[in-house]
């Protein structure tokens, strides 16, 4: 039996920040476990980011491009 | 040097702008820091270097659990803090972003790299009471464990058995 457990930064704790009103410019979520969905929600409400920083994260998709 | 009283120590810079403490995994800063505190407010930056490095080569779950510094006094203490960076901290989790989130209403940037408590629940808060935050770096806040219960099962047999072995010979 294998059993994972995900610590970190959890999805839904992402999507519960109003991001639109929000003056985050610099966000660097590197090797983070977000979720491909999650990642795409919070795009659709964040302010134009000047830096992003996403290595080893999976979630970050060509679909979230 | 947590045994230290640090009685001696009266006088200290007070108009200090940046700031860098570097954690041990034992030894508490309380008694240094309780002699600091008073002169901290004109902190504009301070990094918090935890021990990261340190624990991936011994048992974590023994040595993060201690709260070597009280960042909840810090936070009172530094109310014009800007920058904050509390790196590969094993204790920090939101219930300290929380604090701070209540504390420092000038943050612009938070980097919270490398400590693994994080879940992010502190986020909305953060966010909506420190809106002049900018920037967040929460490099590997993430973790992942596979834990194997065959193997692990397996191996405890084998420790079983060898301890039977040494038992009756």
């Amino acid at each position: 039996m294998i059993v994972s457990i995900d610590l970190g930064i959890q999805d839904e704790a992402m999507i519960a920040v109003n991001w639109s009103s929000t003056k985050l410019l610099e966000l660097d979520i590197s090797s983070t476990e977000l979720s491909e969905q999650a990642l795409i929600d919070f795009f659709s409400l964040v302010p134009k980011l000047t830096y992003l920083a996403v290595p080893f994260c999976d979630g970050f998709t060509d679909k979230v491009i | 040097m947590q045994l230290h009283d640090f009685n001696d120590l009266n006088e200290f810079p007070c108009n200090l702008k940046r700031l860098c403490i570097c954690l041990s995994e034992v030894i508490f800063l309380e008694a240094f820091m309780r002699r600091v505190y008073g002169y901290i407010s004109s902190l504009n930056t301070l990094h918090i270097i935890g021990t990261i490095e340190k624990s991936s080569s011994s048992v974590p779950e023994e040595t993060d659990n201690y709260e070597t510094i009280n960042i909840s006094k810090i936070k009172a203490s530094a109310p014009n803090l800007r920058v904050i960076n509390l790196y590969g901290i094993g204790f920090i989790d939101d219930s300290h972003v929380e604090a701070i989130a209540s504390g420092c209403i000038h943050l612009q940037c938070l980097a919270l790299n490398y400590c693994t408590r994080i879940t992010g629940t502190s986020f909305k808060n953060l966010m909506n009471r420190c809106e002049k935050v900018q920037c967040l770096l929460l490099q590997n806040t993430g973790e992942k464990y596979r834990i194997e219960f065959d193997r692990l099962s397996r191996r405890l047999q084998d420790c079983f058995l060898v301890s039977c072995c040494y038992i009756n010979p």
